[in-house]
């Protein structure tokens, strides 16, 4: 009997667990944390995002602030510009969309692909470009990018013509479930060190894989072009543990790459 | 008074009591009540029930299983004709009735549901009651007893002892116990009745436990050990009016059981029951009322940490349980009206944790939390016509739902498109017509017709990724699968003369939706080393015949002999053979009265069976010939008396399985066994 109204206080629980994690993750998604700010003695600029700034696909929202009257700027055009300062080089990194004008929420929304986490090899700056009626403004925000505990980003060269370099972001799932996943990656390519553009036409195919006991899921749907080298899928867990979700991309038919995402959940 | 009471306990366990006085009705009821009438499968083994002359039966078979205090349920059930056990290991084997595996019968113990909590099918309910509680056990092949339940196979009813009142007999007591040599078995057993006016207390514990145990030829099935402890309490309270309050508790702890044909065995399996009983005999029109309220669980975790590291090739958690509450309400009215109201609601979880050496652990949910809330009523009608005519009708209707409470399960589902979070609602309808007739004084011919409907199983429904070690396949429930339904029609005949009694059954069943498991070939497996996924379908129509015939001759006033042969054919919807279809099995057993000793020699004898079912996994079954030897004494002594049950099984140390045994492992080979108990007067 005692069991019995142990599990059932148990199971409670589990619910009453899960009610609450729904509403916190749903509370951390709206809770943004500043991350980096800069300014320029008449501007600043407030990066905010809602993990530390890594290596993978970042949504960025930005706040500029008129330090005159500290007054919100809100009818600008924001223009971005990472960049990666090394010792014999600087170079940049795919972002979705270079200009952003204020976002229903108040912010300036950019999605940025950091490539590299900051560190000995070099250090990343964000340019911002704050036009209002015609006047520029630039403002320099250095940022700490970090290598996420689970790969975010595979790059590789392409198997087909064996020079293209190829940029694979994992933008979903970010907090991976049993059960049915969103899966959603962007693509890039490196054309020059300042210019990597998104690769549109490609397919994919999905093989989620269960290393230690060697088998997959069923269900799966392959990402498919959704935009802007934005690629949508689904991905199936069907239980806890180390999963691989094994990508092949093909561009042309021919395949280019295979990144292999692994992810770890209780 | 006393005896009045005394009498209803009695004819509660015989059925609806009529008050005609035809001649005919009552040599129905005489027949029905002797306890060699294997017609009706009901065995009695309260020696308090039954009075002594016909306790002492003559029919070596119910000789058999009333002298050997300390048979187990498995071997008890076992020489039910029609019952076959399906055989994982030493313990807790799933009965099989004509062919048909748990998922097809009802099982009730004292009209209580309990459900297993093992996804593989290692608890079977009847694992957790032992013959010593058992007043006696009722087998309905066949769903010819829709009051019973929802089947398409039929309903094992064990009814459990009750406290007795016998102002004669204030105290009964007995105490025995069993060595076998074939798992070095020691079993002890105590039985205590106790009654003072209007109380009366039943108590019994029942110790078993084996060692691996020694195939025919003398090789040792490593993981077939055992132990368990029942135990149970029951208490009844006399009111006035002829009314009766009952509490009943029972208790078992099976622990450390191995199950050679299976890749775990289990660390413990645990049973708690408890129920709550009224009983009325009269009230106004309506006779024999009873309510009675109950609850039970299940508590079961498998274990691999005692095989070869080689054999385990991850280790693993699967621990899982079941809570059933439920209570029915029945009476009969005009004495040949039946009715019953029933409800119950049962959970079950059971979950899967799997550690690899590198890489975190693997967590999923077998059943999701399952639900189900079940509410039946029933009909069952008697009714004598001309004479010599008996009419029997039933009618149950079930409305039940089911749906899982776990989020977690609800995302696994949604894996496969699925969901379980809305109940899933059905409707069954139950009903059966028989006509029994009495043809001159000497035969006697049964003719029923019945439609059963089930609810599927909680694997078939919501089971997710279970190895089957049999097949070889993870099999995965489909939360819409539809319910089973089966038309049935059988025929029995029996003729006796004076000293010669000889019944015949034939029977055919016809499913519709028959519920198996069909491989889906774009699925891959989960279990390590399985061959793929079969998920759990409606596949359309399936066909059962077959028949039992039994003969029990007085050869002479001190020789009877019993012969009993079975056999079953069933196909599927691809015509392909069922599975867990009995060969032709005859069982030849004489019981020889000498010098107060009863000596029971046996033959069996089982054809092969090729007819396999390879979806299933079969393995063809060679024939074999069994040979046992049993003798009985009973010596009387001044304070009770002291019975001994001994004798060899498997004289012959044959190698066999039989086709019902998983994973080819091979039954006990030769057996000494010797069971002594002491009961007082």
């Amino acid at each position: 009997m005692k069991k019995y109204i142990y599990t059932l206080s148990v199971v409670t629980l589990v619910f009453f667990f899960m009610s609450c994690t729904d509403k916190i993750e749903t509370l951390v998604e709206e809770n943004l944390v500043e991350v980096a700010t800069g300014d320029n003695g008449e501007i600043a600029v407030e990066v905010q995002a809602t993990t530390d700034l890594f290596v993978g696909f970042n949504s960025l929202k930005i706040e500029v602030t008129n330090l005159t009257d500290n007054t919100s700027i809100n009818d600008a055009t924001v223009t971005i510009m990472p960049m990666m300062h090394m010792m014999t080089m600087s170079h940049s990194c795919p972002v979705d969309n270079k200009t952003a004008t204020l976002s229903e929420k108040g912010t300036y929304n950019f999605d940025v692909v950091f490539v590299m986490p900051s560190g000995d090899m070099g250090y990343w700056e964000v340019t911002f470009k704050v036009e209002v009626g015609g006047q520029i403004q630039e403002v320099i925000v250095p940022v700490t990018v970090v290598q996420p505990e689970e790969t975010k980003l595979i790059s590789f060269v392409s198997e087909f013509d064996q020079t293209t370099k190829y940029f694979v972001a994992l933008i979903d799932p970010k907090s991976p479930q049993v059960g049915e996943n969103d899966l959603e990656v962007s693509v890039y390519k490196k054309a020059s060190m300042m210019d990597w553009p998104s690769v549109e036409g490609l397919s994919f195919e999905l093989e989620p894989w269960m290393t230690s006991m060697d088998h997959g899921s069923p269900n799966n749907i392959a990402p498919v072009a959704i935009g802007n080298g934005h690629y949508k899928g689904k991905v199936n867990f069907t239980m806890t543990g180390d999963w691989e979700m094994r990508l092949t991309i093909k561009e042309n038919s021919n395949v280019i790459g295979t990144p292999v995402f692994t992810t770890v959940f209780q | 008074m006393k005896l009045r009471i005394t009498l209803f306990l009695l004819v509660g366990l015989y059925g609806s009591v009529f008050s005609q006085e035809e001649t005919v009705y009552k040599a129905w009821q005489d027949s029905i009540k002797n306890p060699d009438y294997i017609m009706k499968n009901i065995l009695y083994l309260d020696e308090m029930d039954v009075v002594e002359s016909q306790y002492e039966s003559n029919n070596p078979l119910v000789a058999q299983v009333r002298k050997d205090k300390s048979m187990a349920t498995d071997d008890l059930l076992h020489c039910l004709p029609g019952v076959n056990m399906m055989r994982r290991g030493n313990f807790a084997s799933e009965p099989i009735l004509r062919g048909l595996s748990s998922e097809r019968y009802v099982v009730s113990i004292d009209g209580m549901r309990l459900f297993g909590a093992c996804t593989d099918k290692m608890d079977p309910a009847s694992s957790y009651i032992e013959p010593n509680n058992l007043a006696n056990i009722d087998i309905n092949l066949g769903n010819d007893e829709a009051i019973d339940g929802a089947s398409t196979g039929g309903c094992v009813s064990f009814n459990l002892k009750t406290p007795k009142f016998n102002a004669n007999k204030r105290v009964f007591a007995r105490v025995g116990m069993k060595y076998n040599t074939v798992a070095k078995g020691f079993d002890q057993l105590v039985d205590l009745n106790l009654n003072k006016n209007n109380l009366a207390i039943r108590s019994s514990f029942v110790h078993r436990k084996a060692q691996n145990y020694k195939a025919g030829g003398g090789n040792e099935v490593r993981y077939s050990q055992f132990e368990k402890y029942n135990y149970s309490f029951a208490m009844s309270y006399r009111l006035p009016h002829d009314q009766l309050l009952s509490f009943t508790f029972l208790g078992d702890d099976a622990i450390d059981v191995g199950y050679p044909a299976l890749p775990m065995d289990v660390s413990f399996a645990k049973a708690k029951m408890f129920s709550l009983n009224y009983y009325r005999m009269n009230l106004g029109k309506l006779k024999e009322v009873e309510i009675k309220a109950y609850h039970n669980f299940v508590d079961h975790a498998m274990d691999d940490t005692k095989r070869d590291a080689a054999d385990v090739p991850m280790h693993m958690d699967m621990p899982g349980n079941t809570y059933t509450s439920g209570f029915y309400a029945q009476a009969n009215l005009l004495d040949s009206l039946k009715a019953k109201i029933e409800y119950y609601n049962t959970f079950a979880h059971a979950e899967m944790t799997m550690y690899p050496d590198v890489g975190s652990p693997m967590y999923m949910l077998t059943y999701p939390d399952v639900v189900r809330n079940s509410a039946s009523i029933s009909l069952d009608y008697n009714k004598i016509f001309l004479k010599r005519n008996l009419l029997k009708m039933g009618f149950r209707y079930e409305k039940a739902a089911t749906f899982i409470i776990s989020d977690f399960g609800e995302q696994q589902l949604n894996v496969f498109n699925m969901s379980g979070k809305d109940p899933k609602k059905m409707d069954l309808i139950n009903a059966n017509v028989s006509i029994s007739r009495k043809i001159k004084k000497s035969t006697e011919l049964k003719l029923t017709t019945s439609y059963g409907q089930r609810l599927p199983t909680t694997s078939e429904q919501f089971g997710f990724y279970l190895y089957n070690r049999q097949n070889g396949y993870d099999f995965v429930g489909d939360p819409d699968i539809k319910k089973e339904g089966a038309w049935q029609n059988q025929l029995m005949a029996v003729w006796h003369k004076k000293k010669i009694r000889t019944h015949v059954a034939v029977f055919h069943y016809q499913f519709h939706d028959y519920i198996m498991g069909i491989y889906a070939s774009n699925y891959s497996n989960m279990t390590i080393g399985a061959k793929g996924v079969m998920f759990y379908e409606n596949t359309g129509k399936a066909s059962l015949m077959g028949g039992e015939w039994s003969l029990m001759s007085d050869i002479t006033k001190t020789t009877h002999l019993m012969s009993t042969a079975t056999y079953s054919y069933g196909y599927d919807f691809e015509n392909d053979p069922l599975p867990l279809i009995p060969p032709l099995k005859i069982t030849n057993s004489i019981s020889q009265k000498w010098k107060g000793f009863m000596i029971q020699p046996e033959v069996i004898w089982s054809s092969a069976q090729n007819n396999i079912s390879a979806k299933f996994g079969e393995l063809s079954t060679k024939s074999f010939l069994l040979m046992n030897l049993r003798l009985y004494k009973t010596f009387q002594l001044k304070q009770g008396a002291i019975e001994m049950s001994t004798g060899i099984e498997n004289i012959a140390d044959t190698n066999y399985r039989e086709h019902f045994d998983w994973g080819n492992i091979p039954r006990l080979g030769r057996n000494f066994f010797m069971n002594l108990s002491w009961r007082m007067k």
